[in-house]
């Protein structure tokens, strides 16, 4: 009796010392197995170790690694991985394990769960795993368009959310996945979802994204908009009307960045006139034009985006004159009107406030 | 104690169950390949490269590279070449070939990516190892350029980003 219960006594205290319960190269083995129905029923009991929080990770980790090997692709080990992937309570290594393993098992499936990943609170190694999953993912979503825009969107919703520049991956995976098109149904989306959530900063860090992503591209294709292609002449009014949808929520930080942006794309006819039309209207009788507005660093930028503009459109010449320059005290927006005004050299309104308010 | 007894024989049984039931080798853990790297037995760990556990194999092929054991390189080589071996075998024998660094091992890594269907686990591998090699030239970039436009995303996003920063010193 004594004898049995010393035998028990040690055996339980050397197993878990020696990590014999269940150690991580036990479960490596299961790589070796052979025929579909080994490599099933091998899936099945990596599966259930992956999912067994009593287990010590390495065995966890180890389980994760053979499901991401033998590719089952199964709904039962997708699901496993993406609850893994999904839940931020358990230990990083092992989230970012369970994301490349997803990322192997290459199906509409698994292209899923990584991409309602990303919409998740993610470390940055993980981040990285899922975007690389994504990437091993292409040819399956390279086929859809509307698939190409749900996997931008939750890419824009995760480089938004992130302390630190996303990994090169995403920028290699966006350069593949995103067209003007693409990214202009992406923002609208955003702004869809910023105006149903407005008081979640993540969405509207999302919309910021978004915006910029999106005239980030209608800048790319510069070339093309001058060169007079046909097909940019809508893409061009669907992006800035988009922009404009975003600049409406009041956002400040994405309502600076439209604005600015479509200034700086001025030179564009195509992006001026509609830009034009949509911020100030051809009379400037937008009420909600920005050169109203109560921040003076969205004045000072609505200032300089509607001399930009004033080219092409009679609106923001009209918002100019109308809005700022009669009442306008702060010197940071005349002086840079002053200088707009001597480097255009033919803004004539701007050149008599200047009489008045020479710039330092 | 009879119920002792049906306490005490699983909880035995999970002591040796521990180790595979069909390996051939004795049990290992984790490490004790890198013993045998310190203590020189190259012959021993050479034999672990055709281990029937593939992590073994796995392991063995890393440690080689880990410890540059270029006189091993034939060994490395062979496994890489062996389109029956799992590719993450393979993939841990392009690794420990790019960290011995030998650049006669370039036509071997050649050989790998001149290989229809080469899984995306053993071309990225390839990639870095080839490179990895000293002295290389222009070889080296020459073998992964291809590779810029593979049909796996990342196995392309993976050779430009090799080019780019100059693999093989060809900048």
């Amino acid at each position: 009796m004594i004898r049995g219960l010393t035998t028990l006594a040690t055996a339980l205290a050397l197993g878990p010392l020696g990590g014999c319960m269940l150690r991580a190269t036990k479960v490596l083995d299961l790589l070796d197995a052979q025929t579909d129905a080994e490599v099933a029923e091998s899936c099945e009991v990596a599966t259930g170790y992956l999912v067994d929080r009593t287990l010590w990770l390495n065995p966890r980790l180890a389980a994760a690694r053979v499901l991401g090997r033998l590719r089952p692709a199964t709904p039962e080990v997708i699901g496993a991985l993406g609850g893994v992937l999904d839940d931020t309570t358990e230990e990083p290594e092992l989230r970012a394990y369970a994301a490349w393993a997803l990322g192997e098992q290459r199906s509409d499936a698994s292209l899923a769960r990584l991409q309602a990943g990303l919409q998740r609170p993610l470390d940055e190694l993980t981040g990285r795993y899922v975007l690389e999953g994504l990437a091993k993912h292409y040819a399956l979503m390279a086929g859809s368009d509307e698939r190409l825009v749900s996997v931008v969107e939750a890419m824009v919703f995760f480089a938004a959310n992130q302390p630190n520049r996303p990994p090169p991956i995403y920028d290699v995976l966006g350069a593949r996945t995103r067209t003007l098109p693409v990214n202009v149904r992406v923002l609208e989306r955003a702004v869809d979802d910023a105006a149903r959530g407005a008081s979640d900063p993540r969405r509207i860090a999302a919309m910021y994204q978004a915006t910029y992503e999106a005239l980030e591209r209608l800048e790319r294709a510069r070339g093309e908009i001058t060169a007079g292609a046909a097909t940019y002449t809508v893409q061009v009014e669907s992006a800035v009307r988009a922009a404009h949808r975003a600049f409406l929520l009041e956002d400040p930080h994405t309502q600076v960045l439209a604005l600015w942006y479509l200034g700086r794309l001025a030179d564009l006819d195509r992006v001026a006139l509609a830009t034009a039309e949509s911020f100030v209207g051809a009379e400037a009788s937008n009420p909600l034009r920005p050169t109203l507005s109560r921040s003076t660093a969205l004045r000072l930028i609505a200032a300089w985006t509607m001399a930009r503009l004033s080219a092409p459109a009679p609106g923001p010449r009209r918002a100019l004159a109308a809005d700022i320059l009669p009442g306008e005290v702060e010197r940071v927006v005349l002086g840079l009107l002053a200088d707009v005004s001597r480097r255009g050299g033919d803004l004539d309104q701007l050149q008599k406030v200047l009489g008045v308010e020479q710039p330092r | 104690m009879r119920v002792l007894g049906a306490l005490v024989v699983p909880t035995l049984l999970s002591l040796t169950a521990c180790c595979s039931t069909y390996a051939t080798h004795d049990c290992l853990i984790p490490g004790e390949l890198d013993g045998y790297a310190e203590s020189g037995e190259w012959e021993r760990l050479d034999a672990y490269l055709a281990d029937e556990r593939s992590w073994v194999r796995e392991e063995a092929a890393l440690v080689l590279g880990e410890h540059v054991a270029s006189h091993r390189r034939a060994s490395l080589e062979r496994v890489l070449a062996n389109r029956e071996e799992r590719p993450w075998v393979r993939a841990a024998a392009a690794d420990a070939l790019g960290r011995i660094a030998d650049p006669a091992s370039l036509p071997a890594l050649e050989g790998a990516l001149a290989e229809r269907g080469l899984p995306g686990e053993v071309k990225v591998a390839v990639i870095m190892a080839a490179c990895r090699l000293s002295d290389a030239g222009p070889g080296a970039a020459q073998a992964i350029t291809p590779l810029t436009a593979d049909e796996d995303l990342l196995v392309a996003t993976i050779a430009a980003e090799h080019l780019r920063l100059g693999c093989g010193g060809a900048r």
